[in-house]
């Protein structure tokens, strides 16, 4: 089977549907394109299946079995369709999960899910280590990646020890070691005050990779994306250019979501 | 009751130190086999839980307050090797960070709390949750295990004492079980409570052994069930009771000792009649009795508890099987 | 808050810069000397006390904590030395109250010695130590990241308690139902915590072999 369209995108999603362990769908039939460079956002209410989706991008899930027992066996869910996504070309399966996850970075919502590690540089050059770099090369790429998110001074504490937003930062730091060319990102801005906020934002936008950003920040999806694809109950509902789609008064009523403040003003933000 | 570096004597605390490493390496290995490249993430973070379930105070009366040991529960929820590792883990850091216990002791530690509670008592969990069923099984199981893993982790410690020749063992175990037959049954209602929350909450949690065929309760079996532990345990501690004879003897000789010796500082901090009680045959038919007394309690609070299952069969709000 | 004796990040005593396995293993054999020393063997013991006080005053760690420390510990050493002591075989010899002291002694030299130890090597580093001394892998990175997982269970547990009591009106502490409640719902969590930890880590390409760049916590 290969992906239907003739440049490769570099994510392709089609008909994915996923249904959790105790029967409730949570993805019906999704399908959506993103082009090389391109920076999308995914929006719609709590519950949308956004974070499901995401997990699917780089093969977490399905997943193997559940906790540490794996009594049953089915845990992990089940796929309606085999295959149904592939990032720049390559389909997502177990057989390619470890070249898939070199290349679609992603970074969780809640920065303690991410940062495991006693010291904030141990945790950057995790990636980098697993894809078999040599402790000294690992050092080096995870200071350079720090300093790209201005950790450069911290890399020595310990994670506990920083801010919400640092945190935020160093997790963002582990995801570029890695080199990724597709960036997924779930609620990039939740909990973010807004001069870490706007600080993150910066710094999202100065990231050349593919961006795919899973968010209720509407005003942040008007200033970084152009385009928006809005998602719920498993569905694709709409998608297009993100000032069209936020601007939907009716539309986004219907899915939990409101019209951002800039739009109503008519200015946009930044 | 976590020993120090020099309570046990040498000899002992090098046999316990191999011993526990031992259980250890062999309860790592099994847990690796169970599940796989995550065992190390879950453990950690469950140690984590552990450690900080333990920091939970639970007022007893006023001024003083108890805590939850989390052995047995640890083997409910995880398994008994993981539970057994995760103690260990926990036994560990609160050495090497806060001094809880010596390290030439945590062989002895893990054997009494790790090896002896968690999956000692998990043997002690599995065959009444099987003859039970269903989540009430699982619920009394918990409880009447974890009241019964405290007071064989005392008497371990107790064996270890009296081995090391320290302490003389009836003596030392008749008291250490009273002691701890009071803090059992606070590990008792604990586990008991956390186990149920887990059951109404995520029951897909709770580890599920292979070929526990679930079904559901059967209340006149729970009845006769607890009837029947009851009764061991107290048969099991009744030759105490007797035997202690040689322990009055051995007491009244010390007793001897320490008159000749330091009489007036001696009675002056511990009161002749509590040095009687110390070696009166009473205190080993009161080890007896608080051992078929406690279970009993046990198992009715677990009853009381697991009647919230019943009712949810019976309205049909959910399977009974977990 | 006990979750504290994680904290210690490095110092600048001469101690701290010490390599940790040296530390280590100079430390535990300080404890098997002190444990093996018999009770009665006033001279060594008293050798003993005077080598760990010049060991605390040369790592300059802070005493009065230290001290306060072990005034936590000291009561229950003291009833487990009456209990030991009953039935000690120096007993007859010594008398019960040289028995209880010495034991007492000892136990506080050891703990002593373990509180020093871990005041000058932060644990991460005592764990890389453990690690290249040959304990257990899995061992090792169970406790690395219980290490990691304690602060964020412990300010989960934290924020649940004010909840719990923002919403409790009688004036005493929470009741057993809600403290065990509590416990319920951090294991429910933190079940749920592992779930995505391990998912994150998978995302960066891990396989299950923890490498690091401290050799101490890499499989072998």
């Amino acid at each position: 089977m290969t992906p239907p369209g003739d440049p490769a995108p570099a994510v392709l999603v089609h008909g994915l549907a996923y249904r959790y362990p105790d029967g409730r769908e949570a993805l019906r039939g999704v399908d959506l394109a993103i082009r090389p460079g391109e920076t999308v956002a995914l929006v719609g209410p709590n519950g949308a299946g956004k974070s499901t989706l995401l997990l699917h991008l780089n093969g977490l899930l399905p997943g193997k079995g559940s906790a540490l027992h794996t009594h049953g066996g089915e845990a992990g869910g089940k796929h309606v369709h085999p295959a149904a996504i592939w990032i720049d070309g390559l389909e997502v399966n177990p057989r390619n999960a470890p070249e898939i996850r070199r290349r679609v970075g992603l970074l969780f919502q809640d920065p303690d899910d991410q940062l495991f590690s006693t010291t904030v540089i141990d945790d950057v050059a995790f990636g980098p280590l697993n894809q078999g770099k040599t402790r000294a090369q690992a050092r080096q790429i995870a200071m350079e990646s720090l300093r790209r998110v201005d950790l450069q001074d911290e890399a020595e504490r310990v994670p506990h020890h920083l801010s919400f937003g640092e945190r935020k930062r160093a997790c963002l730091a582990g995801v570029l070691a890695c080199d990724p060319s597709v960036l997924v990102l779930d609620e990039p801005t939740a909990n973010l005050d807004p001069r870490a906020r706007r600080r993150f934002i910066g710094l999202i936008r100065s990231l050349t990779a593919t961006k795919l950003l899973a968010t209720h920040d509407l005003e942040m999806v008007l200033e970084l994306c152009s385009r928006t694809i809005l998602l719920d109950h498993g569905r694709v509902v709409a998608e297009g250019p993100s000032r069209e789609i936020l601007g939907e008064a009716k539309l986004l009523e219907e899915h939990g979501l409101e019209i951002p403040l800039s739009l109503l003003l008519g200015k946009p933000a930044g | 009751m976590h020993i120090p570096d020099a309570v046990l004597a040498p000899s002992m605390a090098a046999v316990t130190s191999v011993g526990g490493a031992a259980g250890f390496s062999y309860a790592l290995r099994k847990l690796e086999k169970q599940s796989g490249e995550k065992t190390v993430v879950l453990m950690g973070i469950m140690s984590a839980f552990l450690f900080a379930a333990q920091m939970v105070n639970f007022p007893v009366f006023p001024g003083a307050s108890g805590h939850l040991l989390g052995g047995l529960l640890a083997s409910v929820l995880l398994g008994p090797w993981a539970g057994a590792c995760v103690v260990g883990a926990v036994l560990i850091v609160q050495c090497l960070l806060f001094g809880d216990g010596g390290v030439t002791a945590l062989g002895a530690n893990f054997l009494n709390m790790g090896l002896i509670g968690a999956v000692g008592g998990y043997a002690i969990y599995a065959p009444i949750r099987r003859a039970i069923g269903g989540r009430a099984g699982i619920l009394i199981g918990a409880m009447v295990a974890a009241w019964l893993s405290v007071i064989l982790a005392a008497g371990a410690f107790a064996v270890e004492l009296a081995m090391g020749g320290r302490g003389s063992f009836l003596t030392v175990l008749g008291w250490m079980t009273l002691v701890h037959a009071a803090i059992g049954l606070g590990e008792a209602l604990i586990t008991g409570v956390v186990v149920r929350f887990v059951l109404l909450t995520r029951p897909d949690f709770l580890y599920e052994p292979e070929g526990m065929a679930s079904r559901g309760a059967r209340w006149s079996q729970a009845a006769v069930a607890g009837l029947a532990i009851a009764l061991a345990v107290a048969v099991f501690l009744a030759p105490f009771a007797s035997t202690e004879q040689d322990g009055l003897e051995k007491v009244g000789g010390w007793l001897g000792f320490l008159r000749d010796e330091s009489p007036a500082m001696l009675t002056g901090v511990f009161p002749d009649y509590e040095w009687n009680v110390l070696g009166s045959p009473s205190l080993g038919v009161a080890t007896a009795c608080a051992g078929a007394v406690g279970t009993l309690i046990v198992f009715a609070v677990g009853l009381g508890l697991a009647r919230i299952f019943a009712r949810g069969a019976a309205k049909g709000v959910g399977p009974d099987a977990a | 808050m006990r979750l504290e004796g994680f904290d210690r990040s490095a110092g600048d005593g001469p101690l701290d810069r010490m390599e940790p396995r040296t530390k280590l293993v100079l430390a535990l054999a300080f404890l098997i000397a002190v444990v093996c020393t018999p009770v009665g063997w006033w001279g060594t013991l008293g050798v003993q006390v005077v080598a760990l006080a010049a060991v605390i005053v040369y790592s300059r760690l802070p005493v009065v904590p230290l001290l306060w420390r072990w005034m936590g510990f000291v009561p229950l050493v003291v009833f487990l030395a009456v209990m030991v002591a009953l039935g000690h075989p120096q007993r007859p010899a010594l008398g019960f109250p040289s028995v209880a002291l010495a034991i007492v002694i000892k136990n506080s030299v050891a703990f002593l010695t373990v509180m020093v130890l871990t005041g000058v090597t932060p644990f991460a580093r005592l764990l890389g130590a453990m690690g290249r001394l040959g304990a257990p892998r899995v061992l090792v990175a169970t406790l690395y990241f219980m290490n990691r997982y304690v602060h964020v269970l412990g300010d989960e547990l934290g924020r649940m308690v004010q909840a719990r009591r923002s919403r409790s009106y009688r004036r005493g502490g929470l009741d057993w139902g809600l403290l065990t409640g509590l416990i319920g719902v951090l294991f429910v969590r933190s079940m749920e915590r592992g779930e995505r930890v391990y998912s994150a880590m998978v995302s960066r390409g891990w396989d299950g072999t923890l490498r690091s760049l401290d050799d101490g916590l890499e499989a072998r």
